[in-house]
């Protein structure tokens, strides 16, 4: 991959981000994590979190 | 010896009472003695109380309770130079449980959470201390100083006594051995070390055949190797602080004996002692030596010339001396407080020209290096205690110069200086965490640099986890060609397992421990001493050397140090073996007496190797089969059979006293001591894996346990949990149908590495030569030998030191987005810029898209003159990417987000792959018998049996077996082929084991041919298959070598940019080299220009111009050197070649080409 891009760009659609959420594993509850957040639980003050299985549809190939 | 299994067990006895009859009953006095069913059932007792690795854990847990605080005691108190009133006093410490401090807020700190979050499991090491502010003095408690890594497992773990509900819910599992480390979510492994044994007189003969007495005295300030040399019938001392050796009187005389009599008594003046001391008397008297003063300026002149640094400097030479002697020679031995202070150090140094006198005149005296008697192991416990008693020096150190250096102020500061807040925590947690993660133990203090002392767990299955620790690593060079420490030993018997060892280089070295070996933990010498004597023993402070040798008593040692002499040794020696029956004596101490030397040993130092027994009295086992059954319901336990003296541990050395009986036949001998509790457990939990062993040749035997440790398997109940770099995982395991009391014990049965393949043994269209199976296609489609590959990748995002940070981007980029090509290997983004969980990996698709900041040049000025000013708009993003790489696609199965103290960010990509085995894959059976698949055919093809349908899932050839004689792999079928008509799983435990002849019944009464064979169709034909085919079920493994990693091709490719050649190794897509020895072949037949295409025009053609008048290389048609064109050609030649010539010029060696017409 060639080239680089300006910090303006990544400033802009870095602010712009639906943010995505994760499951906190000490507590389990989902909660959304901001890029520059801090990783921790604001309920249980975990620092682990697993992204949830994607909702969209998958297809794979069995073999 | 199985056949008894059928038996009724006997009825219970009823007592005493039933003696008199049984003395009249003639028929029950020539009966054989009863076998006890069921005995091995101690061996899941004794494990049950001692664990796979206890020695591991109950090493560390003696550290954490018992030498912390010893090496606290022998440095407990820091003074200051600058203030002789200051003193701080460390006079307690303990170690909390792990936890950790994250802004602000401590939590419980569980295993399971460093390993995902790359922490280190460790717990505060606080102390109590008393010391001085001012004129007042203070104590303060719970102090902390550091941290200390916790063994899982260990007293001060949270995993101790944990249910197993809790351990579930922690992500522990419940078979896990425990024992290692977790640093910065690493396991790592301290393995355990053999070394000679400690403060111990060792006889041998050095390089040049005189003979010797060797001592390595070790005590916690010191550790030094003194030896005496018998050379030219003379005596020395030689110790590497000394640079000459000093002849034996010279030293007797410098530590305060007086006359020539005093030496001979002290060494024994039977004539056989007197004569081989008279020549070093006259050598003294040659020197002129006569007096202390005299020997100790002899003694000095010979001392070292150490580079002097501190305040040693005024030292006389004879000061010099007596320090040596007084510190260094023979350091564990104590000095007396009376008029004669080395009194104990001379007797020490006679008794060892004794021995050496003896074995002068007997050379079957001289000990055996190789003996495991004399070995000592040492375990993570030990090796953490050496390392944190000089942490905690240099802790003191740094403490101490800094309140110097703020006691050396004046005034109110000075006044008001608190001594605690000096205390910093970083060296003993850093100097931990490095020794540990880097394996490099190096103490300067003791001399001691030692790399691979620990290792990374490794977690291919639950049985390489197990081994590893079991290993036990020596410290001879592997290079040495010597068989003596690589030999397989008499003393080894169930303390070593004798099958495991890796091949090649380490063989031998490398051991393994026994089921049922236990390394023992120190236990206090003052106790012991006192029984001792109350037991009558005279104290050898109170005898010379003529008492001390008689005849008619025994010397008695206690850990290599003459205490004293008893005049009956032998009832010595069953008091106290009583004594330690009734508990009054640790059961590991062990006593024994040496008849050859007139000496007897106590011991009770740590490291030694020691294994439970059966204790026999009268012919007769203490042991009852109502015990057994007791043991059965839960009643009793292990301990209470060692307390009732029904089971004894012995050591190496006390075997020597023993006889042990193998089984209940050889119990009637005369004088039999112990019985085995069960000839099985001299191997150890890898070579238990193997069905019938003692079946095989026993080179199988070893090659097994190297395969059992690369069998895909399950790692534990947490294997989904965890976040390894690398899991190799089987979809469908199976237990095995044959198994083994030592599968029981150990679990593997519930944590299983394969699955019962049903096997033909047979021939097979000829892709099975070389050891080759043939595996059926529909037994793959339902799952055979179908294995996970999870892999682990991260990435961290950094804050660089000029305020910029790496950025993880989505993959919407808009510059790029036009670029379509560009855009698919993103597909698997989702707009936190990282993978998806789910989504397929493609070779070359990005899964974590980052981006790293590249300082722009005018913007690093710009920081650079005003470093405080906001620069975030000066940087270019340069693209740091995760992309997967691989022939076959792997799909994201979780990921996880999580911080450590250094990245706030840290960021965790687990990928799995499903892999049916392929043609080239390896799989092994338990017996060394390893084989790639051949061919892959489908179920139509294979043979059949028709009367049942059976077919087999594998092929194997019967080439296979005549050479390696592997027997016991044919018991197994037959075994695995009775236990599946019977529905029972049989057993193949070594020396035991359901009989053949017992099997083949079964397969009669099945209907079955007693010897496994079988009528097969053929596949292909539909016609009876012309022989009888051997097939049944064998349990076979996957082992993680698979064709998959190790598949290579390139045409064209990657160079190396320093010689322009083709890189090497797969990683790097490298080529495939056309070695020397492929060189020498083509250059014999003659193929130059083959050779020539190879070497260089496919590889590193390069034209230079040479210049034909100085023969330098020149620059297109130029010669720099002689400035001129006329005579430059252009040559093609290797790259490399180029290079070669430029870096010889470069170290001003002139190379010169000759040009010529061809
Ligand atoms: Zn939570």
């Amino acid at each position: 991959m060639s080239g680089g891009v300006l910090g303006d760009d990544l400033e802009q659609t870095g602010r712009e981000l639906p943010k995505v959420s994760y499951i906190c594993g000490g507590c389990g509850r989902e909660q959304k994590l901001d890029k520059d957040a801090v990783i921790r639980c604001m309920h249980c003050s975990h620092r682990i979190f697993y992204k949830r299985r994607e909702k969209k549809l998958l297809q794979y190939l069995a073999r | 010896m199985s056949s008894s299994r059928k038996e009724m067990p006997p009825p219970p006895q009823e007592g005493d009472g039933n003696d008199f009859h049984e003395l009249y009953n003639e028929a029950k006095l020539s009966q054989p003695i009863k076998k006890i069913e069921e005995k091995w059932k101690l061996v899941p007792a004794f494990l049950r109380l001692r664990g796979l690795v206890k020695q591991h854990i109950d090493s560390f847990n003696h550290f954490l309770n018992v030498d912390i605080k010893q090496v606290i005691k022998a440095n407990e108190l820091i003074t200051s130079e600058a203030d002789p009133k200051f003193y701080m006093k460390f006079t307690y410490i303990s170690i909390e449980k792990p936890k950790i401090e994250e802004d602000c807020e401590s939590h419980q700190l569980y295993p399971n959470e460093c390993r995902i979050r790359d922490l280190t499991y460790a717990a505060t090491i606080t102390v109590d201390l008393e010391y001085t502010k001012g004129d007042r003095i203070y104590i303060k408690k719970g102090v902390s100083i550091g941290r200390m890594p916790m063994m899982l497992g260990a007293s001060n773990c949270w995993l101790n006594n944990m249910s197993n509900d809790m351990l579930a819910r922690n992500k522990e599992c419940p078979y896990d051995p425990r024992g290692y480390f977790i640093i910065k979510g690493v396991e790592k492994v301290l393995l355990i070390q053999e070394q000679m044994s400690k403060n111990r007189i060792i006889i041998e003969q050095d390089p040049k055949k005189n003979f010797c007495a060797q001592v390595t005295s070790s005590t916690y300030t010191t550790k030094s190797r003194t030896t005496i040399v018998h050379k030219n019938e003379k005596f020395y001392l030689k110790h590497n602080t000394l640079a000459e050796d000093i002849p034996i009187v010279v030293a007797f005389k410098a530590m305060g004996m007086q006359c020539d009599q005093e030496v001979a008594q002290i060494i024994g003046t039977e004539p056989m002692y007197l004569e081989g001391l008279a020549l070093s008397l006259q050598e003294c008297s040659q020197l002129n030596i006569l007096t202390q003063s005299q020997a100790l300026e002899y003694m000095g002149s010979k001392v070292k010339t150490v580079k002097a640094f501190g305040p040693s400097k005024s030292k006389t030479p004879s000061d010099e001396a007596r320090d040596i002697l007084r510190n260094v020679v023979l350091a564990h031995i104590p000095l007396s407080k009376h008029h004669m202070p080395y009194f104990q150090k001379c007797r020490y140094m006679g008794l060892m020209i004794r021995r050496v006198i003896e074995a002068v005149n007997d050379p079957t005296k001289l000990d055996d290096k190789d003996y495991y008697g004399n070995k000592r192991l040492e375990l993570a416990g030990q090796l953490i205690s050496l390392l944190f008693e000089d942490l905690f020096k240099r802790f003191q150190f740094d403490l101490q110069k800094q309140i110097d250096s703020a006691l050396s102020r004046t005034g109110a500061r000075r006044d008001n200086f608190d001594a605690i807040t000096c205390i910093r925590q970083d060296t003993i947690t850093s100097g931990l965490e490095m020794a540990i993660a880097s394996g490099n133990w190096v103490l300067k203090r003791f001399k001691m640099e030692r790399i691979g002392v620990t290792q990374p767990l490794s977690r291919l299955s639950y049985i390489a986890a197990i081994g590893m620790m079991t290993r036990i690593n020596s410290q001879f060079e592997k290079t040495r060609k010597i068989s003596g420490p690589r030999a397989l030993q008499p003393s080894h018997w169930g303390i070593l397992c004798p099958a495991d060892t890796p091949e090649g280089e380490s063989c031998g070295l490398v051991k393994n421990l026994a089921l049922t070996t236990h390394v023992t933990t120190d236990c206090p010498e003052a106790p012991l001493h006192r029984i001792c004597i109350d037991l009558g023993m005279e104290d050898a402070a109170l005898l010379g050397g003529d008492e001390l040798y008689s005849k008619e008593h025994v010397l008695i040692f206690l850990n290599g140090q003459p205490i004293g002499v008893h005049k009956q040794p032998q009832k010595f020696v069953r008091n106290f073996r009583f004594l330690r029956k009734r508990g009054r004596i640790q059961e590991f101490v062990s006593i024994y007496l040496n008849d050859q030397q007139n000496c007897i040993y106590i011991a009770s130092d740590g490291g030694r190797l020691v294994r439970p027994l059966l204790v026999v009295e009268k012919g007769k086992l203490k042991l009852q089969q109502r015990d057994i059954e007791d043991l059965s319901l839960g009643l009793k336990d292990f301990n209470d059979f060692l307390k009732e003296g029904l089971i004894e541990y012995l050591d190496v050395n006390e075997e020597n006293n023993a006889l042990i009986a193998l089984n209940e036949e050889l119990l009637s001998r005369e004088h039999t001591t112990h019985m085995e509790i069960d000839p099985f457990t001299i191997l150890g939990c890898v070579a238990g894996l193997i069905p019938y062993p003692h079946h095989n040749q026993s080179p199988r035997n070893t090659y097994q346990c190297a395969m059992g440790k690369q069998a895909i398997g399950t790692c534990g109940y947490n294997q989904l949990n965890r976040v390894d770099t690398l899991l190799y995982l089987m979809v469908y395991p199976q237990k095995p149908l044959v198994k083994t009391r030592t599968i029981e014990i150990n679990n593997f049965e519930k944590l299983p590495a394969g699955q019962n393949a049903s096997v033909a043994i047979m021939s097979y269209s000829g892709y099975d030569i070389e050891d080759a199976v043939i595996l059926n296609r529909s037994s793959l489609d339902r799952g055979f030998a179908r294995a996970l590959y999870v892999r682990r990748y991260q990435a961290d995002i950094k804050r660089y030191s000029n305020g910029s940070a790496d950025v993880i981007m989505p993959a919407t980029l808009p510059k790029e987005k036009h670029r379509q090509g560009m855009f698919k290997k993103f597909h698997a983004l989702d707009q936190s810029g990282v993978a998806r969980v789910g989504e397929a990996l493609n070779s070359g698709d990005i899964f974590i898209n980052k981006y790293a900041p590249v300082q722009l040049a005018d913007a690093a000025n710009q920081t650079l003159s005003k470093p405080n000013h906001q620069p975030s708009d000066n940087f270019e993003y340069k693209p740091r990417p995760e992309a997967y790489k691989g022939a076959n696609p792997a799909y994201v199965d979780r990921v996880i987000m999580t911080s450590t103290q250094e990245d706030p960010f840290l960021i965790k990509v687990i990928t799995r792959q499903t892999r049916v085995p392929e043609i080239g894959d390896k799989f092994s059976s338990r017996h060394g018998q390893k084989g790639v698949v051949g061919l892959i055919v489908p179920q139509e093809d294979m043979p059949f049996s028709e009367r049942n349908g059976w077919c087999p899932d594998l092929v194997m050839n019967p080439h296979g077996f005549p050479s390696r004689m592997t027997v016991g792999k044919m018991i197994e079928l037959i075994s695995g082929k009775a236990g599946v008509l019977t529905g029972a799983c049989k057993y193949g435990t070594a020396f035991s084991g359901d009989p053949v002849e017992e099997m083949g019944k079964l397969l009669v009464k099945n209907g079955y041919s007693y010897d496994g064979k079988d009528v097969l169709m053929s596949g292909i034909s539909g016609e009876i298959l012309p022989c009888f085919v051997f097939s049944g079920p064998i349990y076979y493994q996957r082992l993680k070598h698979m064709v998959q990693d190790k598949m290579h091709s390139r045409a064209r490719g990657p160079k190396s940019t320093l010689t322009r050649q083709p890189t090497e190794g797969r990683s790097r897509d490298g080529g495939l080299r056309l070695g020397e020895m492929e060189r020498d072949c083509l250059i014999g037949y003659g193929a130059a220009n083959l050779l020539l295409e190879r070497l260089m025009i496919s590889s590193d053609q390069f034209v230079v111009w040479v210049c034909g008048k100085c023969g330098f290389i020149g620059y297109e048609g130029m010669c720099s050197y002689c400035k001129s064109g006329e005579q430059v050609c252009s040559v093609k030649m290797p790259y490399a070649c180029k290079l070669l010539l430029q870096e010889l010029q470069s170290m001003n060696i002139r190379t010169q080409i000759k040009l010529a017409d061809v």
